[in-house]
């Protein structure tokens, strides 16, 4: 499958999980909005981080 | 010579100061601003709510405490209004959105409002924003765009389009925003404007709509950095309705602001900050590093990486908090922001915490330039005010979409939380563009000082249009 496939059958399938219809209509640009945060994210989704990272629940700037 | 304290130009330093010598009533001022919003804001767009007898109550009041010789604050009888999205006591608070219409009215004010008023400033009404805070272009499907003051036929920015319209159109010199990824620094920049937005966690965000709770701050846009501090220190301190809300004491700005740039190092965003972005953009900071005499350059590492998991954040943030409404209500939303929500809610977690995770490293490594410098300049948006309904915008040569990247140079700086003073550049010839002033955290009082040297010398201005 190529990733918009991917992206598309996740969508689909945690949609249905968590309980939001989607219009038909508005499925592509749901989609489309996925593939938007994937591809923006992607520098750092991809980048190790050492386990000691841990987010701060409480963050202090 | 001082100016008319009833007039567009007058800032709201410029009203109290006549209203404390009794100059002027607060009432006379307050009556003048209300005939500029009846005369004007058909155009501009900026008010969904004008409090009008409160606004003459409150102004009253101030009148009353001044004959009977009383203090009335140092913002006394100075008009301001708030993004709606700012609980206001008796109104529903729409957050831009249909949805909200349908809220009771709220029963108290929030708490940034409480302080501005018991300074003496005069609450003037809700502000239209992009619905729930989404957006960077101040349009909305439901209440019209915000428009321009410099051009009605442009955008404001947003997400804070009705305070940027407001303050620029000269209806009123102090408005309240919120900026989650620049929608106070944005709407700055398109308008012409100073605005601030403070440290996270500097300013009470108590009793206001929330977006996205790891990345909202609320702060002023102004047309005058003495406003911007003088609104600012008085709404500083710690709050426990909002549990993000520093315990640090206030620390006042005004006394230091006319300091100078003195003992400041200063430097300019290289990489990420120097690309994407059009010739107007690059322009504006470089006049703002020559006027303050530096050359010097430093690398925010990583930058982009930073703004991908803003987005992140925002996206999974904000699509969870409005999960319910994109369940019972879809139709109900701005079709330019329903499917991004819907998107957002869908976000895997280990995308979200991934995103955390990475904010810790980015914010570590970022604090250590402020080893070797104090202030670091950057563009505030990569062009300047596209026009309403304008969807792409061609950028260094590539064309991309207008509401995903208006904010590309603000997001990478408030995902941790920097402060950021945005000053404008007015250009004769053209649109107004901003340049942003960032500092340490908590470390307000310098970028204020920075951007006020800069008014002096008359590189940064922001007259009503």
């Amino acid at each position: 499958m190529q990733p918009e496939d991917d992206t598309g059958a996740y969508v689909d399938a945690m949609a249905r999980v968590i309980g939001l219809p989607i219009d038909p209509v508005a499925r592509d640009k749901v989609i489309a909005n996925v593939e938007v945060a994937r591809t923006i994210a992607g520098l750092a989704l991809a980048a190790p981080l050492p386990d000691a990272t841990e987010n701060a629940p409480v963050f202090e700037p | 010579m001082s100016v008319d304290p009833t007039s567009a130009q007058a800032t709201a330093s410029d009203v109290a100061r006549a209203v404390r010598v009794k100059r002027v009533t607060a009432s006379a001022v307050i009556e003048a601003a209300l005939a500029r919003i009846a005369a004007r804001d058909g155009v501009f767009n900026a008010f969904t709510t004008v409090t009008a007898e409160r606004a003459r109550k409150k102004a009253a009041t101030i009148d009353e405490t001044i004959a009977a010789g009383g203090d009335p604050g140092p913002l006394a009888g100075a008009p301001f209004a708030v993004k709606n999205l700012f609980d206001i006591s008796g109104v529903s608070t729409l957050a831009g959105a249909k949805i909200n219409a349908d809220l009771p009215p709220a029963p108290r004010d929030a708490t940034l409002i409480e302080r501005m008023e018991l300074a003496g400033a005069v609450l003037l009404g809700g502000l239209n924003m992009g619905e729930y805070a989404y957006d960077f272009t101040g349009e909305n499907s439901h209440y019209g765009p915000s428009r321009n003051p410099r051009d009605p036929s442009r955008m404001t920015g947003g997400s804070s389009g009705g305070s940027g319209a407001a303050a620029a159109g000269g209806l009123v010199p102090i408005t309240l925003g919120s900026d989650t990824n620049g929608s106070i620094r944005v709407p700055s920049s398109l308008c012409g404007l100073f605005g601030l937005k403070p440290t996270y966690g500097r300013l009470s965000r108590a009793r206001s709509f929330p977006f996205v709770d790891s990345l909202d701050h609320l702060g002023p846009l102004a047309r005058s950095t003495e406003d911007l501090a003088l609104s600012f220190d008085a709404m500083q301190g710690p709050d426990e309705d909002d549990p993000v809300c520093t315990e640090r004491p206030a620390m006042p700005t005004l006394p230091l602001l006319d300091q100078g740039i003195g003992g400041l190092r200063i430097a300019v965003a290289g990489d990420y900050f120097e690309r994407q972005l059009e010739p107007v953009a690059a322009e504006a900071v470089a006049s703002v590093a020559k006027a303050l005499g530096t050359t010097r350059k430093v690398v925010i590492a990583n930058a982009a990486a930073a703004r991908g998991c803003a987005y992140v954040i925002t996206a999974s943030e904000g699509g969870t908090l409005h999960l319910d409404r994109l369940r019972q209500r879809p139709q109900d939303f701005d079709p330019d922001t329903r499917e991004r929500f819907m998107a957002g809610a869908l976000t895997p977690a280990a995308w979200y915490i991934k995103a955390q995770r990475f904010r810790r490293v980015f914010r570590a490594h970022t604090l250590k330039l402020f080893d070797e410098v104090d202030v670091i300049l950057a563009p505030g948006t990569p062009t300047t005010a596209p026009s309403l309904g304008q969807k792409t915008m061609s950028i260094a040569g590539v064309d991309m979409p207008v509401r995903a990247n208006l904010g590309i140079f603000t997001q990478p700086i408030s995902f941790i939380g920097l402060p950021v003073v945005a000053v404008p550049i007015q250009r004769p010839e053209g649109l107004p563009i901003g340049v942003q002033v960032i500092a340490r955290p908590f470390n307000e009082q310098a970028a204020l000082r920075v951007a006020a040297w800069l008014e002096k010398e008359g590189i940064s201005a922001a007259p009503p249009a």
